[in-house]
């Protein structure tokens, strides 16, 4: 039994196969009645399409372009990927303040957490609160961290700067930490200031 | 040197992207007549089709920023123009076309006279067109009263190029049912 190749007459008569098939279907039709039957009445559907087509079309009113333009809005709608960046932008700023007051919010708490143990006003199960060897609880957190962390090379850095005293590393860590959100904050703002008063030429 | 036809749309699709209104007024210009024969193709209704077209652009200016240049503009357009005249159709919830009058497409090319009852004809296609799937309306509309390729109507309307042509073929199959005056008549092998 011949296998019909009615699925890509359509193709065909569009010139939209590529060279191997092409061949295949005027190879086919070439032999076959029934296909050569079905390109006929796709041919006459197209042709008759687009008599109707001439037979029946639509101009713009004459006024149109000048109606689409009293009906369009006063603003466009921005692209979604602008949207997140412009909001992501802002919560940029944002996120450093909150971490900044949280930073702040931190030291102050560990540092009087600090003095009450010294002052022996925590004790007993609360004496996790105010940390080692004179360091706040922040301050023992992040050398820890850092120091799980890095390893060997860390713990000759800290041994090396590390000798002093207790107050020394707070101020350091607490110092290190607002210059790190400062030089963000300065990233940002050098960045916004660039894109919103870009140089004249 | 003045500037090709291609760089001058580029230049008014950035103008407008930024809200420049006389911009995407020319650009209204330049298609509002490929964009009302979409709609019109798709719905065929002489006065839904100006309003919808009119959605179109009002659309196309709304969501212009979005608009990246990688495909051409008017293929763009086109595919907001069907998918406004879809949302027209169903809006307005059509009544479907009257029965359609059977003709003998064998005998279409052999019979030059029967240019005389084109208007006629023209009538029973466009009822015939009305009566496909939106989906299958829109792939045939492009390709034939527009003249896509396959590949501009697949990255138009998002869709494979497979299936353009299965939809395409859906579409024509369907139109010969309905238009042809012995559906039945091809049913046997002469291969």
């Amino acid at each position: 039994m011949v296998e019909h190749m009615n699925q890509w007459l359509g193709a065909y008569l569009d010139n939209e196969l590529n060279g191997e098939m092409q061949r295949k279907v005027e190879a086919h039709l070439a032999n076959c009645r029934y296909c050569q039957a079905e390109l006929e009445e796709l041919k006459s559907l197209s042709k008759l399409m687009k008599t109707a087509a001439n037979g029946k079309s639509l101009v713009p009113d004459v006024h149109f372009s000048a109606q689409v333009a009293l009906k369009l809005p006063r603003h466009q709608i921005p692209p979604l990927a602008s949207s997140a960046t412009r909001i992501g932008w802002w919560l940029l700023p944002a996120g450093i303040l909150g971490a900044w007051v949280f930073l702040q919010a931190v030291q102050v708490v560990s540092s009087l957490a600090l003095a009450a143990g010294q002052f022996g006003l925590i004790s007993g199960p609360l004496a996790w609160l105010f940390g080692l060897n004179g360091q706040n609880l922040f301050t023992s957190a992040v050398l820890s961290l850092v120091d799980g962390r890095f390893g060997l090379a860390t713990s000759s850095f800290l041994a090396f700067i590390g000798r002093g005293t207790g107050i020394v590393w707070n101020l350091f860590i607490l110092v290190l930490f607002q210059a790190a959100l400062a030089l963000l904050f300065a990233s940002w703002l050098a960045v916004w200031l660039l894109r919103n008063f870009p140089k004249k030429e | 040197m003045g500037m090709s036809m291609f760089e001058a749309e580029v230049v008014l699709v950035s103008r407008a992207q930024k809200g420049d209104r006389s911009a995407f007024g020319e650009l209204v210009q330049r298609y509002q007549g490929a964009v009302v024969d979409v709609v019109y193709r798709m719905c065929s209704d002489a006065q839904l089709a100006q309003d919808a077209a009119q959605e179109a652009f009002i659309q196309a200016w709304l969501h212009l920023p979005s608009y990246r240049p990688k495909s051409p503009l008017r293929n763009w357009l086109y595919r907001i123009a069907v998918n406004t005249a879809v949302d027209a159709l169903r809006r307005q919830a059509k009544l479907l076309p009257q029965e359609i009058e059977k003709l003998d497409l064998a005998a279409l090319q052999d019979n030059p006279e029967s240019l005389l009852v084109e208007k006629e004809r023209a009538d029973q296609v466009q009822r015939a067109v009305q009566t496909l799937p939106d989906a299958c309306r829109a792939v045939l509309v492009l390709r034939e009263y527009e003249n896509l390729s396959y590949k501009d109507i697949a990255s138009t309307l998002d869709i494979p190029v497979g299936t353009v042509m299965s939809r395409l073929n859906y579409a024509r199959d369907r139109l010969r049912f309905l238009l042809r005056s012995n559906p039945g008549q091809r049913e046997v092998c002469h291969g």
